[in-house]
């Protein structure tokens, strides 16, 4: 061994001997560390090519064969640790880095969303709907027609002789021609019976007039017709279907409902139905009857094999009790504070 | 109808539970609509006599009374404000303790040094004002200590009877106390005149023995089958009635005339026979009762002069000049005033045929004809004449003839037996009655029943005084009603049945609603007539509209289209403060008076909606956008996405539109609509400062679908995209290019959208004359089973491009 190899070989031992106090100062500068490029900075000093525990490393060749292994051991463990502190340096500050960006991104989620709004529906369709969505149920048709009528379709085929006091009932506004403009719904039975067969099952949403203009009566409002024709219909089917129909529209399964006796020609025996209001009093809510016989046969339908049933309500009348709506008026305004407070309503 | 409650309450031996009677009467079928209380509610008040009365020694306006109350014979000291209290006068007297109808307790108050214990009251504070300041004056008659309640007939009730026009026998005192005899079983005294007179003829306070007769003649019997009249002489027509006559009457809204009319009213309010008095002095004794012929005119009581019909029954006097209406109105002339002496009461019964609609045809009101056209007992007649005379001789004085009576009550006027089963009331009610419960129903409501011998049927014929029960199922409703519907227990039908349709139009209708909703636009549901200024302006040109003879509040027309209503509703709502507005309707037009389905209808369904200022609202995250043609252009695109072949037309002649901002819209080659922005005239008369957008759809376009959408499969190749920029005339419109592209069929394109339209200098740049050219930039896609090469897009790309430059001469922009 030459002086200068041992030199080497005793220098290299001072070194190994360095290796805890670099690790400790190491670690010491890592865990100072505020930035990540610092961070990378450090990984250079320590490890990286003329790092200060590679060049250590480097002294490898010049250790003697024997000793060798433990050198490396030594040094290798040394970088590791300094690795490992490094890493978890390392996350933390990607972590820290991380946290200040979602910081920093924040929004304010109670800031309305972007897009326009939806509209509303009238709350007469809401209504509407509620209706043909219960009585689709129970298989009904709908039908439609004509809000222009002949007396024929309005009256006469509905067992309103001429100039009958029961004509009175009804207020009628009179076209040009000497026509009419319904008073009821009631004609879509003669129509509907017109062109099917029984059994007859079908309901008639539609406008309908009658000269009278105050807070609970417009000249024009809405009817739902409703018509059930076949063998064995009897008045207690009328009030099965009716007192289901109004618990389910009004979802109140103890809604009490009452029938009681009224008049109207073309139904025989007839009913007005009431519902009981919160506050106790009854309010009538539809006129309804088993189909008078000279209706039935104005509709090409023998009464002694047939029977049926037909009711009327008032659309407007549902909806104001269904909604709170004190005012008939309202609903022919159009005002868009008023229809908008039905925005998602059912 | 209208009947004070102790009307009813006098043939009551002992009061019923008028509550129970009234709910019962209203279940079946005899509506009570209201029960009100002449007077509000207070108590404690009585009739009382100021004994003393001097001033009060520390106040110039008070007295100081002692009041006799009946409180044992003890007088009451109180101090009274009013100027017309003096010794001796009776008067309401609020003792303490008492409350007032405005909720007012009474007790011991010292007045400037002097305690008074009560109050003397005027008529307002009791709420029965008299219309005099001061002190309400009693009769001197009046009892002292009887509460003024009882006295004044405070605690009557006034009943409001909705009778239903079937029950005209129930528009009367005796109808009422029949039929809640019939359903609630509480039977009541027949009513004098009935239990007298049914029989003979005798006159409380006429003891003259002249036998004086009117005559009559009746040329239409089959119109008037029983005639009654008799001769009154001498009567004092200003004679008073009794008080409760006259109340009776008055509470029931008749007015107070003279005495004889108040009787003949208050005997029709009481049995139901309307009858009329003739001044004899006018008429002579011999009537006469006939059709009208159509020259004669008549001036009616209430002053009106009509023109006579032949279609109508009136009465003749001695000349057979016409003097009334039969049944409806008498005459001007011949009517009773108060200095009448002779007069001639009729009593009558006319066929409901002949009276129904008269009174709307002359434009009258008619108690009398409002009960005929509904039917009145022919069997009452005789009754209510006798009745009627006993009243005016006991009141009136004057001497009673005999009475002349013409009855031509045919057989067909009898009610003829109606036959029934069983087994059928049971089936159309759905319940299992006994069939002596059913005989027991009908004989209560004064049916008479006979059953055939097995058992199975009835014959049943109904009272004199019913019109309304002609065939079985009438008879069924006496039952049900008698019975009570609410005893029917309720079943649901249980018979075999076919599910419902699943697209019925209506709910095709709510789809379209549904997503215009989802656009953001407000459903509105407007009048179908408007005033014919707005139908003018914004209805469809060229259509007549349909009148309305006897409109209300200004809508004298049916509307042609549906943009009344959504700018009407428009502008309602701008006055509101609203700014930007979308709103629709669905609803019907009306072109004319026919309806059928198919074309040509002239009462079409429509579907209208109406865009207005920005379309979207300033929020935080940006400003509004004004809206324009192509939003609104959108929402019918959306609306359409399900049929096939849907195009926009240029329009420039529709009336209501901006001609240069206005499309047709077509399906296929179907015109279903139009949609524009308003016309600056039009808006300028309507006062609109921003010009709305609006469209129109005729929805029978809904028929057009039948087929349900077919799917082709989706290639996985990749698109392949390009963009051209053709230089067009700007009248060249830019759907037309891309109509024609399709139709060309060019291979693999599978889609294409005009990306850009710049017209400008930029153009001119490249020179082009800027003012006569635009620039259209398209992008295609194209897609096949297989990669495309460039070779395919470039030959189906130089494809386009020749068909365009040829067809439209239209430029490449390079």
């Amino acid at each position: 061994m030459s002086e200068a190899q041992n030199s080497e070989a005793q220098n290299y031992t001072v070194v190994l001997g360095q290796l805890p106090l670099i690790l400790v100062k190491a670690v010491q500068e890592v865990s100072t560390t505020a930035t990540l490029h610092e961070l990378e900075q450090l990984k250079a000093k320590y490890i990286g090519k003329a790092g200060e525990i590679s060049l250590i490393m480097q002294q490898l060749r010049i250790v003697p064969v024997e000793q060798k292994k433990d050198f490396g051991a030594a040094v290798n463990k040394i970088k590791s640790q300094f690795e490992q502190a490094w890493i978890d340096k390392k996350d933390q500050l990607l972590e820290q880095e991380l946290q200040a960006k979602l910081a920093a991104e924040n929004i304010d989620v109670t800031l309305t969303g972007r897009g326009n709004p939806s509209g509303s529906f009238h709350p007469i369709s809401l209504s509407l709907q509620r209706m043909l969505n219960i009585f689709k149920q129970l298989g009904f048709d709908v039908a439609d027609g004509p809000e222009i009528e002949t007396d024929y379709y309005n009256f006469l085929a509905l067992n309103f002789p001429h100039n009958h006091p029961s004509r009175a009932m009804q207020d009628t506004f009179y076209t040009q021609n000497r026509n009419i403009l319904r008073t009821h719904t009631s004609p879509l039975q003669i129509r509907f019976a017109e062109v099917n067969q029984p059994p007859l099952k079908v309901i008639a949403p539609g406008r309908v007039y009658r000269i009278d203009m105050d807070a609970t009566h417009s000249p024009m409002f809405h009817q739902l017709e409703g018509l059930w024709v076949d063998k064995n219909i009897s008045l207690a089917n009328l009030k099965g279907v009716l007192i289901e129909f109004l618990r389910r529209f009004f979802d109140n399964n103890s809604l009490r409902v009452r029938f009681r006796a009224s008049f109207f020609p073309f139904t025989e025996p007839s009913a007005e139905i009431d519902i009981m209001s919160e506050d106790g009093s009854w309010l009538e809510v539809a006129g309804c009857g088993m189909v008078h016989p000279n209706v039935l046969s104005n509709m090409k339908i023998d009464p002694e094999i047939y029977s049926g049933f037909a009711f009327g309500l008032g659309i407007d009348r549902f909806t104001m009790l269904r909604y709170g709506i004190d005012d008939l008026r309202l609903m022919f305004e159009n005002d868009i504070d008023f229809l908008t407070q039905f925005k998602g309503a059912r | 109808m209208k009947l004070p409650r102790s009307w009813l309450e006098s043939y009551f031996e002992q009061q019923p539970d008028w509550d129970m009677i009234w709910s019962k009467l209203t279940m079946a079928g005899i509506e009570i609509e209201s029960v009100c209380p002449v007077a509000p509610a207070f108590s404690g008040i009585v009739v009382a006599q100021v004994v003393e009365c001097v001033r009060h020694p520390d106040a110039d306006k008070l007295s100081l009374c002692k009041v006799n109350a009946g409180v044992n014979d003890q007088l009451l000291q109180i101090v009274c404000g009013a100027s017309n209290v003096r010794v001796g006068v009776k008067v309401p007297c609020a003792k303490v303790g008492a409350v007032l109808p405005d909720g007012l307790h009474i007790s011991e108050r010292k007045m400037r040094g002097i305690t008074s214990y009560g109050m003397l009251c005027s008529g307002n504070e009791i709420a029965c004002s008299d219309g005099v300041d001061g002190l309400l004056i009693l009769s001197d008659d009046a009892p002292v200590g009887v509460d003024i309640r009882d006295y004044l007939g405070l605690n009557e009730q006034i009943i409001e009877f909705k009778i239903t026009p079937n029950r005209g026998d129930c528009l009367s005192v005796a109808g009422i106390l029949r039929e809640i005899e019939a359903i609630t079983g509480c039977k009541s005294k027949l009513i004098p005149a009935v239990s007298n007179f049914l029989s003979v003829g005798c006159y409380a306070a006429s003891d003259t023995k002249v036998v004086d007769r009117m005559q009559v003649t009746v040329n239409a019997p089959e119109y008037c089958p029983n005639y009654s009249g008799l001769i009154i002489r001498d009567v004092d027509n200003t004679a008073k009635l009794p008080d409760y006559i006259q109340k009776r009457l008055s509470y029931s809204g008749i007015k107070n005339i003279s005495a004889v009319v108040d009787i003949a009213n208050y005997v029709m309010l009481e049995l139901g026979q309307p009858m009329h008095a003739f001044d004899v002095a006018v008429t002579g004794e011999h009537l006469q009762v006939r059709m009208a012929k159509n020259q004669e005119t008549l001036k009616l009581l209430d002053g009106s002069m009509v023109d006579l019909q032949d279609n109508t029954l009136i009465i003749c006097d001695s000349q057979n000049k016409p003097c009334a209406i039969a049944g409806v109105m008498g005459g001007f002339d011949s009517g009773i005033n108060l200095h009448t002496r002779d007069l001639i009461l009729e009593s009558a019964y006319f066929n409901p045929i002949i009276i129904a609609g008269k009174t709307k045809q002359y434009g009258v009101t008619s108690d009398a004809a409002h009960r005929y056209e509904r039917g009145v007992d022919p069997y009452l007649q005789h009754v209510a004449i006798l009745y009627a005379a006993d009243l005016v001789a006991r009141y009136c004085g004057g001497k009673v003839g005999v009475v002349t009576q013409v009855n031509n009550l045919a057989a067909s006027d009898k009610h003829l037996p109606i036959n029934i089963k069983y087994s059928e009331i049971n089936h159309l009610i759905g319940v299992s009655l006994e069939p002596v419960q059913v005989n027991t129903i009908l004989q209560k409501l004064g049916f008479s029943v006979t059953s055939d011998i097995e058992g199975i049927s009835i014959n049943v014929i109904s009272p004199s005084y019913r019109f309304d029960i002609t065939i079985k199922q009438d008879i069924i409703e006496e039952v049900a009603r008698s019975y009570g519907y609410d005893s029917i227990q309720p079943i649901m039908p249980c018979v075999e049945s076919d599910l419902a349709r699943l697209e019925n139009i209506q709910e095709q209708f709510i789809e379209l609603k549904q997503q215009l909703v989802h656009m953001g636009y407000v459903e509105i549901v407007s009048y179908s007539f408007v005033e014919d200024k707005y139908e003018k302006l914004l209805g469809c040109s060229g259509i007549h509209p349909v009148e309305i003879l006897n409109p209300i509040a200004g809508f004298n027309v049916m509307r042609t289209s549906l943009f009344a209503g959504l700018v009407k509703a428009l502008i309602n709502n701008i006055n509101r403060g609203h700014k930007n507005i979308k709103l629709f309707e669905l609803a019907r037009v009306f072109y004319g008076e026919n309806y059928f389905v198919g074309e040509g209808n002239e009462q079409p369904l429509k579907l209208a909606g109406l865009l207005y200022g920005n379309l979207s609202v300033p929020k935080w995250y940006g400003h509004g956008v004004e809206a324009d043609f192509f939003d609104l252009k959108h929402v019918v695109e959306e609306l359409l996405l399900d049929y096939e072949q849907v195009s926009f037309r240029s329009y420039s002649d529709y009336p209501v539109f901006h001609p240069g901002r206005c499309a047709k819209i077509l399906v296929g080659d179907k015109l279903i609509g139009t949609i524009g922005q308003v016309h600056p005239k039009i808006g300028q008369q309507l006062g609109l400062d921003k010009l709305p957008y609006m469209f129109e759809l005729d929805l029978s376009f809904i028929e057009l679908k039948h087929s349900v959408a077919k799917i082709r499969p989706v290639s996985k190749f990749q698109k392949v995209e390009r963009d051209l920029a053709f230089i067009l005339a700007r009248s060249v419109a830019s759907g037309e290019v891309i109509a024609k592209i399709w139709q060309a069929n060019i291979a693999n394109l599978i889609d294409m959208n005009v990306f850009d339209v710049y017209q400008g200098d930029n153009l001119t740049n490249v020179g082009f004359d800027a003012g006569m050219v635009k620039s259209v930039a398209i992008n295609f896609v194209f897609q096949a089973d297989k990669t495309l090469n460039d070779e395919e897009i470039n030959a189906a790309m130089a494809k386009i491009i020749d068909m365009v430059t040829t067809k439209f001469e239209a430029q490449l922009r390079q």
